[in-house]
Order: C-alpha cells, then sequence, then structure tokens
C-alpha cells in the first residue's frame, strides 16, 4: 500500500472547516485562477474513469487515489467558498461563482467522497461507477451553472507548472510555520492533484501510448511519496514528456540558458553603445549623460510594452501549438543571424556607432544654439533608440522560447540576463571601470553561435513535426538528453542544418577576422576606453 | 458472473490436447511472459513452438487492462487470466495446437491486439494410462456441463414464469438456487462471447443501464423494487439466452488443462472478486453462488484427480483435496434451513470475508498448478 500522507490531513482540514458553514456561505465574487478552474474540471473527469478502472478488481491503488481526488475536489471547492468572502491574492475578480452553485457542487463533493470511503476495504461492495460518474457530472454541472464551465487546453503545460509551483510553495509555507519539513499540506495535495489530473487528461492520455515507461514513471512521481510531495518531483518528467510528445522541443534548462544568453549578449551591447555615447560627457558636460541615460530607460520600457504587445499577438494566434512554435522559430534564428553575423558586424558595428557619434555631436552643437530642450529631448531619444533596437530583437527572439517552453523559464533567463546586464552597466557607468568587453563580445558571440545551433534544431524538428521539412533517420539514436538541451535529433536534415548554422556564423567570423582582424579589434578596443577617460 | 469472461471453450486444439502428462519442467515445455499495460499487453505478437505452453501475466500498467484472454480463429477462449494487478500474477497453461490465436488484452477501448503463433509439429498425442484418464475426465466435464446447462435452463423457465405472473415472492425464491447452476459451470459459458455479459452482467460492468439484461437487472427489480413490473422482456431474452448457452454447449470439446484453468478461475473469481458481495448487490444471495463456484471447481479438479495419481502428483492431489474441504467447511458454517440454503451476505463479518478470502487463496496456489501438469507444460 502505497503512501498517502495527505488523505488524514485533508481530512483535518475538512475536520476544522464544517462544510454545512462552507456551504451556506456566501459573499463576494472571486473568481478563481485559471489554472484551478482547468484543474478541477480535469480532476472531475480524472476521478472518474480511475474509480471505473480500479472498480472491477477492487484495486487499492487506484481507489485511493480516487479517495485523494475527491478529499482534494472538496478541499478546493470549500476553498473557493472560503475565497468567495476574502478573495485570495492573485485571484481575477469582476464575475465571480454564483454561491448557490458552488454551495451545491461542494455538497455533491462531500457526498461523493463520503460514499468512496466504502472502497478503503477491498471486501465489500464498492459505490457504482455509473454513480460515481453521475456525482462527478453534477459537480461539473454545478460548477457550469455558477459561471466556472470551459474545458482545459491539450496542452496545459503553463498550468501544470503554475499547479505544481503552488503545491511546492504550499509545502514550503507549511514547513516554515511548523518548522518541520512539512511532508504535504492539504493545500500542496489540491494543487498537486490538479496538476496530475490536467496531466493525466492532456499529454498523459497520448503519453500512455506513445511511451507506457515514461507515463508509468510519472504516475510513480505524482503519487510514490504521496501526491501531496508531488510538486518537488514531478515537474522535470513532465518536462521529459511534452519533449517525448513534440509538444515541447526543447528543455527548459536550456531555454533559461538561452534566454540569459540572448537578454545579456544584446544588454551588453546596448551598454557599449551608450558608454560609446556618453563617453566624452566629462567635466561641465557631464549633466549630457542624464538624458541619455533616461532614455536609455524609456527604451527598457518600450521593450517591455513590445513584449506585451508581442505576446498578445502570439496569444491570438494560438495556444502554442507546433505551429506556431515553427513560425516563431524561423523568427528567432533570422534574429539571431544577425547579431551573429560576425562579417556584417563588422560593417554594422563601425557604421551603427558612427551614426550615433554623428547624432551625439549634432545634439551638442544644439547645446551650443542654446536649445537646451530640444537637446535634452534629443539626448533622450538617443539613450532610448540604442536600447530600444537591441531590446527589439531580443523580444522577436524571446517569443519563440515563450511559446515552446512557457513563461516560467524564459522569465527566469531574462531575468538572468538583465542582472547580468545591470553589473556590467554598473561597473561601466557608476564606478566607471574597464571591462574586458571585446572578450565578453566574442565570449558571448561564442554562446549565441551554440544558441542558434540549438534553436535551428529545435526549429527544424519542429518543422518536420508539421511535416514542411523531410525527415531522414539517421540510422543511429541518440539518448533524449541531446534534443532537450541541444536540439539535436537524429534526422539528417536537423543535423545538417545545425551544421551549416555552425559554419555560416563561425566561418563568417574567421572570415571577418582573417580579411580584417586588424580595423575590428582596433574599433572593439575604441569602445570601452572612452567611459574610463571620463 | 466472472468477468469479463473465462475459459473453457470448445476448440480444435482438443483433438491434440491430451499431452503427455510429467514434471512440469519437463523438456520442451514453454514459458512465454506476458505483461499488460495501459494500452493492451506485451509482447503483442508471440511465436512459439505448439505443444504445452504457460502464459505467466503480469500488470506493468496502472491496472487499466488486468486480463488477458487466448482465443481461437474462431473466438472461442481457450485460456485466459483475470484480475492481474499489480502485485497479483496470473497463469494459465495450454496444449497448443499448431496455427494462430489471437491475443485479448481488453482495454475498453481495443480488444484483440495481439497474436501468439504456434509453429511446428503438434505435440504427440497423450498415451498410456493417464491418456485414457484424461480423456475419461473431459467426457465426464462435459457431461457435468450438459446437466447443469439442463437444470439451469429448467430453473430459468420457471423464474420466467413467476416473473411474468407478477409473483414476487417466488421470483426471489428462485433467483438464488436458479443461478447456481449457471454459477457452477460459468467458465464453459464465458468461452461463448457475449453470452455471459447478457446472462450474468453486474451493474458494473455495463457503460449505459440501458445496455444491461440478465438475472442481476431482474434481481435489481426484484428487490429495489420489490415488484416484478417491467421484467418481462429481461426475462424472455433471459431464458432465450440460456438456450442458447445449452445448444453451443453441446457442441463443446475441451482439452484437460481447460478443466483445470477453469477450477482455478473460479475460485480465483471468489476470492478476488465475488468475496466483495457485488454479484448479487440487491438480493445479497452470494455466499449460494460461493458455494456454486466451489461446487463447479471441485468437479473439475475430482475427475482430474486420477490422472494426477497416475502421474505421481499423489500429494498435490491430496493437498488441495484439503483445501477444498477448508474452504467447504468456512462456507459451511453459514448454511440455513431457508430456500437459498444459505446466510445472507450481510452477515459475514469484516473477519469472516478476510478468512474466507484466505483460505481460497491457499486453495488457488496449488490447484493453480494442476493445469501445467495435465498439459505437459
Amino acid at each position: 500500500m502505497r503512501r498517502l500522507v495527505v488523505v488524514p490531513m485533508l481530512l483535518a482540514l475538512l475536520a476544522q472547516t464544517p462544510l454545512t458553514a462552507v456551504a451556506s456561505a456566501t459573499g463576494g465574487r472571486a473568481t478563481p485562477p485559471q489554472r484551478e478552474l482547468d484543474g478541477t474540471r480535469a480532476l472531475l473527469g480524472v476521478l472518474a474513469q480511475t474509480y471505473r478502472a480500479a472498480d472491477p478488481t477492487h484495486e487499492a491503488t487506484g481507489a485511493a487515489r480516487v479517495r485523494t481526488m475527491a478529499l482534494a475536489l472538496e478541499g478546493q471547492l470549500a476553498r473557493w467558498q472560503a475565497q468567495g468572502t476574502a478573495p485570495a491574492q492573485g485571484a481575477t475578480s469582476a464575475q465571480g461563482a454564483a454561491p448557490e452553485q458552488l454551495a451545491a457542487a461542494l455538497t455533491e463533493a462531500h457526498s461523493l467522497r463520503r460514499s468512496l470511503a466504502a472502497s478503503a476495504d477491498r471486501l465489500q461492495p464498492w459505490p457504482l461507477p455509473l454513480d460515481v460518474r453521475a456525482s462527478t457530472e453534477r459537480v461539473g454541472a454545478e460548477l457550469k451553472r455558477a459561471g466556472l464551465g470551459g474545458a482545459p487546453r491539450a496542452r496545459p503545460y503553463a498550468e501544470i507548472d503554475a499547479l505544481l509551483a503552488d503545491a511546492r510553495k504550499a509545502s514550503a509555507d507549511d514547513a516554515s510555520a511548523r518548522g518541520s519539513d512539512g511532508g504535504g499540506t492539504p493545500d500542496a495535495a489540491i494543487s498537486a492533484s490538479e496538476a496530475f489530473a490536467l496531466y493525466a487528461t492532456g499529454p498523459g492520455r497520448r503519453l500512455r501510448v506513445s511511451d507506457p515507461g515514461l507515463a508509468g514513471a510519472i504516475d510513480d512521481a505524482f503519487w510514490r511519496e504521496g501526491i501531496a510531495s508531488a510538486g518537488t518531483h514531478a515537474r522535470s518528467e513532465i518536462d521529459t514528456a511534452a519533449t517525448v510528445l513534440g509538444d515541447r522541443t526543447i528543455g527548459k534548462d536550456t531555454v533559461v540558458a538561452d534566454a540569459a544568453v540572448i537578454v545579456f549578449r544584446e544588454g551588453l551591447e546596448a551598454v557599449l553603445i551608450l558608454a560609446a555615447i556618453t563617453a566624452s560627457f566629462v567635466g561641465a558636460r557631464r549633466k549630457l549623460r542624464r538624458p541619455v541615460l533616461l532614455g536609455a530607460l524609456l527604451g527598457l520600457g518600450a521593450t517591455a510594452v513590445t513584449y506585451v504587445l508581442a505576446q498578445a499577438l502570439v496569444d491570438a494566434l494560438g495556444d502554442g501549438g507546433l505551429r506556431l512554435q515553427a513560425i516563431t522559430g524561423v523568427l528567432a534564428i533570422a534574429v539571431l543571424l544577425l547579431v551573429t553575423n560576425w562579417f556584417f558586424h563588422r560593417v554594422y558595428w563601425s557604421e551603427w556607432l558612427g551614426r550615433f557619434h554623428r547624432r551625439r555631436r549634432a545634439l551638442e552643437k544644439i547645446d551650443r544654439w542654446g536649445f537646451l530642450s530640444g537637446q535634452l529631448v534629443g539626448f533622450t531619444l538617443l539613450g532610448l533608440t540604442s536600447v530600444y533596437r537591441e531590446g527589439f530583437e531580443t523580444v522577436l527572439f524571446l517569443q519563440n522560447l515563450q511559446v515552446s517552453a512557457g513563461s516560467g523559464a524564459t522569465a527566469l533567463g531574462v531575468a538572468i540576463g538583465l542582472a547580468a546586464t545591470f553589473a556590467v552597466g554598473f561597473v561601466t557607468f557608476k564606478l566607471e571601470r574597464k571591462l574586458p568587453y571585446r572578450k565578453m563580445l566574442i565570449a558571448t558571440g561564442v554562446l549565441i553561435g551554440l544558441v542558434l545551433a540549438v534553436m535551428v534544431g529545435t526549429t527544424v524538428h519542429s518543422l518536420q513535426g508539421l511535416g514542411w521539412v523531410p525527415s531522414t533517420p539517421t540510422g543511429f539514436t541518440l539518448a533524449l538528453w541531446w534534443g532537450q538541451w541541444l536540439g539535436v535529433y537524429a534526422t539528417w536534415e536537423g543535423i545538417g542544418a545545425q551544421l551549416a548554422a555552425l559554419l555560416v556564423v563561425y566561418g563568417s567570423y574567421a572570415l571577418a577576422r582573417a580579411l580584417q582582424g586588424r580595423r575590428y579589434r582596433r574599433v572593439a578596443r575604441e569602445l570601452p576606453a572612452e567611459p574610463v577617460r571620463g | 458472473m466472472i468477468r469479463p469472461t473465462l475459459a473453457i471453450g470448445a476448440v480444435a486444439a482438443a483433438a491434440l490436447a491430451l499431452a503427455a502428462c510429467g514434471s512440469s519442467t519437463s523438456k520442451g515445455s514453454k514459458e512465454v511472459a506476458v505483461t499488460l499495460t495501459d494500452s493492451g499487453c506485451t509482447p503483442q505478437h508471440i511465436a512459439v513452438a505448439a505443444g504445452p505452453v504457460t502464459f505467466k501475466i503480469s500488470n506493468g500498467g496502472t491496472s487499466k487492462v488486468s486480463e488477458m484472454e487466448l482465443k481461437n480463429a474462431s473466438g472461442v477462449i481457450l485460456g485466459e487470466s483475470e484480475n492481474v494487478v499489480e502485485g497479483i500474477e496470473g497463469k494459465f497453461s495450454l496444449n497448443l495446437a499448431p496455427g494462430k490465436y489471437v491475443v485479448n488484452c481488453p482495454t475498453g477501448d481495443a480488444e484483440d491486439q495481439g497474436t501468439v503463433v504456434a509453429s511446428g509439429k503438434a505435440t504427440a498425442a497423450a498415451h498410456g494410462a493417464s491418456a485414457a484418464l484424461l480423456a475419461r475426465a473431459t467426457d465426464a466435464y462435459r457431461r457435468y456441463v450438459l446437466s447443469e446447462v439442463a437444470l439451469l435452463r429448467a430453473g430459468t423457465a420457471r423464474f420466467a414464469e413467476a416473473l411474468q405472473a407478477g409473483e414476487v415472492q417466488r421470483a426471489k425464491e428462485l433467483y438464488g438456487p436458479v443461478r447456481t447452476h449457471y454459477e457452477a459451470i460459468e467458465p464453459v459459458a464465458e468461452s461463448f462471447g457475449n453470452l455471459d455479459p447478457e446472462i450474468d452482467a453486474r451493474v458494473n460492468d455495463v457503460e449505459k443501464l440501458s445496455e444491461w439484461s440478465g438475472f442481476h437487472r431482474i434481481e435489481k427489480a426484484l428487490w429495489e423494487q420489490n415488484s416484478t413490473r417491467g421484467t418481462e422482456p429481461y426475462a424472455r431474452k433471459l431464458l432465450r439466452d440460456v438456450e442458447t448457452l445449452q445448444s453451443k454447449v453441446k457442441t463443446i470439446a475441451l482439452q484437460p488443462a481447460q478443466l483445470a484453468n477453469g477450477a482455478v478461475e473460479l475460485m480465483n473469481e471468489v476470492s478476488n472478486s465475488k468475496i466483495t458481495g457485488e454479484e448479487d448487490r440487491y438480493s445479497h444471495t452470494d455466499l449460494s453462488d460461493f458455494q456454486a463456484n466451489l461446487d463447479g471447481s471441485r468437479e473439475a479438479f475430482k475427475l482430474l484427480v486420477p490422472a494426477l495419481f497416475q502421474t505421481g502428483n499423489a500429494a498435490l492431489a491430496r493437498t488441495i483435496e484439503a483445501r477444498f474441504a477448508a474452504v467447504q467447511q468456512g462456507l459451511d458454517a453459514y448454511r440455513r434451513d431457508t430456500p437459498l440454503g444459505f446466510a445472507l451476505y450481510g452477515e459475514l463479518t469484516k473477519a469472516d470475508r478476510e478468512a474466507f478470502a484466505r483460505e481460497v487463496g491457499k486453495l488457488d496456489e496449488p490447484l493453480s498448478t494442476v493445469a501445467a501438469k495435465v498439459s505437459g507444460a
């Protein structure tokens, strides 16, 4: 018999919260977070299915899971009831659940849980699967009448992630409150049960056919140590499932690294451009730095707005299927090719910087003519455009990561990249110290080349999944991590495209160095020296 | 009802069924391991040399799939193992003639997913005294089946009359005793495809109530509504289905391993399923079903005893007989002077149920080795 530590704890929770009182509670209208709604609706279906499977043989493990799910269901509805009077943080308000229907759903869920208690003893009659299903359908109908209807998405990875995060947080909060290791809490069990239900009704259904071994491992990850502890076990397995099913063509760790590298690289470029612009602002003209840096901040803000708009556009295009991954992947590759095109980059660097210098000098003339306000606006715009150009590239690139692996991993990578960028900015502008910028540019360039290779591999994989690119097996197999971490899948088209991308990037770099090495080094050397002198 | 179906089917393989008796480790014996998964069973396609084969079944899924059936080309179930869930393994033995067989591990969505291809020459027919004893056993069991089906038909006709006459009490009194003739030979009925579900499906077994018929549909009406109203169509259909069963069993051919497999499955069914009290959920007449299952299992075993003695398995035969007696002794404690002859299920305490299941489990253990011995595997 597997350990289900959550069951007595949930019972304790429910004992502390008289359901009759909860059922009669009315109050404010708070719509629960979407992930909870989706998870609860999925829970209804999985509960009935699992019970249907366990009933013929009175199979104990399945029955224990069903009882846990029934407890989680009742616990969630009770929690929503309680939140009706004191909406939880994060809940969206506006239209909320009708209290009467929610109370009816809760009463039905309570009755269901009580009836399922019989399944704890294998050698006695259990409730009929027909009755269990009917009961879950009644709960579903009441939720629908309460305005909480709808169907979960087919690829609910973001919701599963969020629910598992909720479970981990609930466990951690409980451990902190008790000064113990927690061991699973009722709230954690509710969130993890919903995460399991979303998995089981979505990706799990396909995975059981395509990879029964992995499906079994995910089952274990959710249930082996008790569902309330699943938050710490199940996430990486679900990530693997997403990759195996082709729902996600890249691993989360890779996404974090990719996002961090691209943000840092673009951030570094922005810092260097700003440094070049402000290098001559010394002495009395030091005040001119302020509008440039203000513009840079506005550029960051504009980048954030662009990100939101891009997200809205991507959301409008679909729910993250392969098609969207492929399209954004091609876009991201274009961005990366632009960033990593060393031969072009040399020209871009010198001409681009030359443009900024020309604009700076023009604005300085305005100062001499006495148009201070015009100069202020001009330098602010200069700072804004220099940062926004890099920010725009980054936003385009990040869309693919967001679509492929969700917002959590992307946000983490962006945060790491921004932190590194701000550190470089702090050292450059505040401490006015010289950093090995040239080496940093080259190092990040090499990393970006690798990011490009991974991106090309995953995008070709997506395109092959859509049938837009042919797929010729190599004849040898590769471990799963090759795909998850490096985007390498065992087809000649994918590997060939990755090699071609690497050849283009590093070949152009070698060519640029061979042809124009001296000039390039001189330009790169010039850039960081100026702020230090200021 | 043994869910979904069990074995003892008629089969062409019976022609070469009377296999050489001997040790279960005799030269040439074969074991095939099959793992149940949530999508069926693996391996899906099995190649094996013709002759005695023992299938060992375990569950590697979440117990969504819990049984394996082996059918001949006509769809008749030759052998099966059910209630195979995590921690509970199953096995059955058969003497396979060369040819192609169908493996069914029903998922609810898919059936008949796999194949077994038995190749090579058929095992030489059993010879000598043991062959004659096994032939007598199968003939005798066939007569037993025919006799029980005849009693079932007669009883069902009386039951249907009572229902059509609106005689609730008489119908209730007939329900348990009539069913005993079905329960005793249930593995045979189950080898004929949908006939068993039509006659004996529990409410648990059906997706929609509108698809439900047979004894238990009528039981629900009699005990829940205390009325015969609406039962007439079910009664007529039940009688027709029993008549179909009777006509089919007349053509049945058996191999000795099927007798033993059936005996085991009957007792497995008692210990894993019927002990829950869900077979007769409304009337609580489960104990008379237990007795019928025990009688049918014991009859099949009893007929194989001479061959077991002949082949040096006397100790095994004595052990099994002693354990049959122990199970019977436990059941005798619940005999009552009523038309049913037994107490109602509700009189069993939790301890009683556990003790009964334990005793049946003890019987299963040696009984499950008999099929391999009589099939030569």
